[in-house]
């Protein structure tokens, strides 16, 4: 393993911003073929990511010790690409809160998150497989899965190889253009969005599972060699097969279910109570039966807002 | 006639309401058949820190109730999009990740934002003109302008002419900006001019006075207002990319601006230096590397290395009439500083 420094970002009154990644398999960027990326901690508060990814880190350096890591394959773990928003508990960009995963490709002349975009994608590119450990825009929690934003390249057969129960092949947004996902896959590298626990904390059961799902892939690609169990015979899901669950009415959100559980239709699966009365104003039922894919950590409904997603 | 566009339950004794003016002609009400007008719209206040608008949704409304028998046609008056935002000086949504202004057209089947989003627009479209008025950012100043997807550049020139602003500008077409609430109301065949001008969290009196003359322009040249306007000014025109040269910081530091926003400035000028104020350096001079307008300028002092300075348009794309009066204001500095030590920019 070589920690290396792969670019920085000064500042007038903070520490320089320092971004490194963890090397296996190599001594340096420049030899040997670029295999797999693996790519945390793009927002401030993605501490279950950036947990994982160090995970991985760990046991990657237990792998190669072992020498399991084989023969001019290269894996570049990046844990934290934006320390600064990690340090002053921002999810976003400190000074003008932009999302460094809105602006790739980056662009090396443009704003600074641009730059920080440019310069991460310069390291990224020509890598043949690309992960990106990373968080809804709704803070919650959902079932572990693997998610391909649908750019014309259907490789969703390949996302198998992590063995986690879904993979979420889905179309994206006009905003979903500037995300690394999609960028990965115009320069040609097969990108792969991990989705797991909730932002704001560590969910470790989740973090062992997408790194298992990780080593996984790893394994089955002839990256890493070991023993290991194969996980789930995944189903693809696209965005016909997800089901938004909200509530006409607002107040607290009492849940009555936990994510990967089946329900079966017209189930009572969440409550809305009145935050003066404490009364219960609202019963959420399941519309068909399906699999409780995401649960939003928020305590409180908001009146026609997304609470949760199942699976048909 | 305050009308409601949205209305969502919040978790506590609140609705999150979107709200709208409707002012129509003199001896009309929502009993008559109002199909055969024209309706004019004016919104603000998408992005919770954009205020300059406040000021010109407020006059214009005030004009128009004074003079309703001068109004031919119906408008509707949307000065806040984001309330909430506006209310905790946000820029976006609290407790919503996304910029409003790119999750346009909306869904009713999305969160709260998503569905607000989906309202407002099928309120918009009909609309014979709708001018949505921004207000930059908390960093950057800029002068009165109309911004125009060239997708759409042919049919919304004209009207953008008539809005009294400074500069018309056409920027090429972007997947990104597709998500825009102006993007999503030409699409569905509602003319839609985005306006920028000012800064984030201020009003500056003499845009919001310059535009609001424009509007009454821009209704009279619709045939809705038959009371007084004015002539409008001819605005700069940039169809090209190219025309723009953008200037970002070099270093972090503090940004001092020595030359005025809207001035024009020649090749080699300093247009601002970047300062340590720890250790009372000078970084580095931000010198223009072309001559033209200033038209986009930093206000907010503290930069990043690659903070957005100013955006100038070149000289070369001027028109000469227009340029001749920019020149003969000649650049107006902010400071008495001796620059004497940046002259041609060497120390750049």
């Amino acid at each position: 393993m070589k920690k290396i420094l792969l670019f920085s970002k000064d500042s007038l009154y903070r520490e320089n911003m320092k971004v490194y990644g963890y090397l296996f398999g190599a001594e340096s960027l420049e030899e040997g073929e670029k295999t797999i990326a693996v790519v945390s901690g793009m927002r401030g508060n993605e501490y279950t990511q950036v947990y994982e990814a160090s995970q991985l880190v760990r046991r990657l350096r237990l792998l190669e010790a072992q020498g399991c890591v084989r023969e001019g394959k290269t894996i570049l773990v990046i844990p934290a690409v934006n320390p600064y928003s990690i340090n002053s508990e921002k999810r976003f960009w400190p000074s003008d809160n932009t999302d460094i995963n809105r602006m790739f490709p980056g662009y090396d002349l443009g704003e600074t998150t641009q730059r920080v975009a440019a310069s991460l994608f310069e390291v990224l590119d020509g890598f043949k497989y690309g992960i990106h450990l990373t968080s809804h825009y709704i803070s919650g929690k959902f079932v572990p899965h693997v998610s391909i934003q649908n750019t014309g390249r259907d490789y969703t057969e390949s996302a198998k190889a992590f063995g986690l129960a879904y993979i979420r092949y889905r179309r994206p947004s006009h905003y979903d253009t500037t995300t690394l996902n999609y960028n990965w896959q115009i320069w040609n590298t097969r990108a792969y969005s991990l989705y797991g626990g909730d932002d704001k904390q560590v969910d470790r059961d989740v973090s062992d599972r997408v790194v298992n799902a990780i080593l996984n892939f790893m394994n089955t690609n002839g990256i890493v060699e070991f023993d290991h169990h194969r996980g789930y015979i995944s189903s693809v899901i696209t965005d016909e097969d997800i089901i938004v669950i909200k509530s006409a009415e607002a107040g607290f959100f009492d849940c009555y279910v936990r994510v990967g559980e089946f329900v079966r239709k017209g189930k009572k699966i969440a409550g809305i109570l009145d935050t003066g009365s404490g009364e219960l104003v609202a019963d959420i039922t399941a519309p068909e039966d399906g699999i409780i894919f995401f649960i939003q950590s928020n305590p409180l409904a908001f009146a026609n807002s997304q609470l949760m997603m199942m699976i048909r | 006639m305050i009308e409601t566009v949205v209305s969502l339950n919040f978790p506590v004794e609140e609705k999150l309401c979107i709200r709208k003016q409707r002012i129509l002609p003199a001896g009309y009400t929502e009993k008559n058949d109002l199909s055969g007008l024209k309706r004019f719209s004016v919104v603000t206040g998408t992005h919770g820190d954009e205020l300059e608008g406040q000021y010109v949704c407020y006059e214009v409304s005030r004009i128009l109730q004074e003079n309703t028998d001068k109004l031919n046609g119906i408008v509707d008056i949307y000065p806040a999009l984001n309330p909430l935002g506006i209310d905790s000086i946000e820029r976006g949504i609290p407790g919503f990740d996304l910029d409003m202004n790119r999750i346009f057209p909306g869904s009713r089947n999305g969160s709260m934002a998503e569905h607000a989003a989906a309202c407002i627009l099928e309120d918009l479209t009909g609309s014979d003109m709708v001018i949505d008025i921004h207000a930059s950012n908390l960093y950057l100043t800029e002068i009165p302008q109309a911004r125009i997807s060239e997708v759409f550049a042919e049919e919304l020139i004209p009207y953008a002419k008539q809005l009294n602003i400074d500069f018309i500008w056409v920027h090429s077409a972007s997947t990104v900006l597709e998500s825009t609430l102006a993007h999503s109301l030409n699409q569905r065949n509602t003319p839609t001019l985005v306006v920028e001008m000012g800064i984030g969290l201020r009003l500056t009196q003499a845009y919001t006075k310059q535009l609001t003359a424009g509007i009454f322009s821009l209704m009279k040249y619709m045939g809705i207002w038959e009371g007084e306007s004015i002539a409008p000014r001819k605005p700069l025109i940039s169809d090209d990319n190219d025309d723009v040269e953008f200037l970002n910081a070099p270093v972090s530091g503090v940004f001092i601006q020595h030359m005025e926003h809207n001035s024009f400035v020649r090749q080699g000028e300093v247009i601002g230096e970047i300062v340590d104020p720890l250790r009372g350096e000078s970084l580095c001079a931000v010198t223009s590397k072309c001559s033209g307008v200033i038209f986009t300028l930093r206000d907010f002092p503290m930069v990043d290395e690659g903070s957005l300075v100013g955006r100038i348009l070149r000289e070369e794309a001027i028109e000469p009439d227009v340029l001749e009066i920019y020149r003969s204001r000649g650049a107006r500095r902010v400071s008495s500083l001796d620059l004497a030590r940046y002259r041609g920019g060497e120390e750049a």
